[in-house]
């Protein structure tokens, strides 16, 4: 039924589309312009937390970017990680800049996950990571997400789908994204 | 054309002496790998890194040297409005868009597609949009969003998931699209804030 809602949807969406085709111009015609009064709002992602809710363990303007990709971390919060890397603290938006710190060879020391359940960082190490549910991942098409409870991450992983492992097989799995 | 070319793309001068390897390394791969032409420089595939190189060659070489630089050239420091990324790290997957003489880069179609259509979020003037930029997946060239063909969500992943994967005519988007498994072809107007959201689904 959803389906066939969605797709008189999208069919309304395309002709309305296609009649202002005649005035196209840039800024001017597209969905963005289809003339409706009520703003238009993005879907909020699974991974984001409003500013004050993150924990940020690293300092300096840019403290809100991850630091190996630049992306927002409170947009992707609840698969940050963290590092300490010469006595400074490091936050990254995934396990995926992570990776790429430790393939860069630095050293990476007293890796952190932040907690799906309780927003707060637990050692890696202790985390249950559930890879691969139909939640959407960061960048990854695999996602990784991290709980300090089993019992939490069985849970979440029957809900949505994917396989329980711990942090080695988890970074295992993340290189798989720099291999190709 | 020449005009159109030029004013399609920022060229960035400048040029600081650390970036002398990656320059050279660019120079290099265009002159060994890659066909010039008059108008467009076009590479094999190539890793990531090399693109890089090439990426930051293209964009730096002195205008008077030559007319090749046919790709959206991203500064370091932009980053996307969407999602905070490093543009330039993704130089296959670069778009931009010029709003009251401001240019904004975002790495990938799906974001600037965010950027323009969810007004709630994202809230300036859309008709102050001068440009809507995409890059032809196989050549680079950067074409306007408008004159563009979208494979929607194929097994081509940008740094950012699912894509529209933008080509600069029908032909090559039929070819990419039966290639990788693509869902099917649109033109800009036919992206809606539905199709945008299903990406990220």
């Amino acid at each position: 039924m959803k389906k066939v809602l969605l797709a008189i949807l999208v069919m309304s969406g395309l002709s309305t589309a296609i009649n202002a085709q005649m005035k196209c111009g840039e800024g001017k015609c597209g969905s963005a312009m289809s003339g409706e009064d009520k703003p238009k709002m993005m879907k909020e992602m699974f991974q984001s937390v409003s500013v004050d809710k993150a924990i940020i363990l690293q300092n300096g303007d840019t403290k809100l970017s991850c630091p190996e990709c630049g992306m927002n971390l409170p947009k992707f919060y609840k698969t940050n990680h963290s590092s300490t890397v010469d006595g400074k603290a490091k936050q990254y938006c995934s396990i995926y800049c992570l990776v790429g710190d430790i393939n860069k060879g630095l050293k990476v020391k007293d890796i952190k996950v932040v907690d799906v359940e309780s927003l707060k960082f637990i050692n890696a190490k202790d985390a249950f990571y559930i890879v691969g549910s139909s939640k959407k991942g960061t960048m990854s098409k695999v996602s990784k997400y991290a709980f300090a409870s089993e019992k939490s991450a069985k849970s979440f992983a029957k809900d949505n789908g994917g396989e329980v492992l711990n942090f080695d097989e988890a970074i295992k799995k993340a290189q798989n994204d720099f291999k190709k | 054309m020449k005009i159109l070319i030029s004013l399609c793309i920022i060229i960035s001068i400048s040029f600081s002496n650390n970036n002398t390897a990656l320059y050279k390394k660019g120079e290099k791969i265009v002159n060994t790998l890659c066909n010039k032409d008059k108008e467009q420089v076009i590479c094999p595939k190539l890793s990531n890194r090399k693109l890089e190189a090439v990426n930051y060659y293209l964009n730096n070489i002195d205008l008077k040297e030559t007319d090749t630089k046919l790709y959206i050239s991203v500064p370091k420091d932009a980053k996307c409005p969407v999602c905070g990324m490093f543009v330039y790290k993704y130089p296959k997957w670069s778009t931009k868009m010029v709003i009251s003489g401001k240019d904004y880069y975002f790495d990938g179609v799906k974001d600037m597609m965010k950027y323009y259509i969810f007004n709630g979020n994202f809230k300036y003037d859309r008709e102050k949009i001068e440009k809507m930029l995409v890059s032809d997946y196989y050549t680079l060239k950067p074409i306007s969003a408008k004159d563009a063909f979208f494979v929607y969500d194929s097994n081509v992943f940008g740094p950012m998931g699912r894509e529209f994967i933008s080509f600069k005519d029908k032909k090559s988007a039929d070819t990419f699209m039966k290639d990788h498994n693509g869902k099917k072809i649109l033109r800009f107007i036919e992206i809606t804030d539905i199709l945008v959201m299903k990406l990220d689904a």
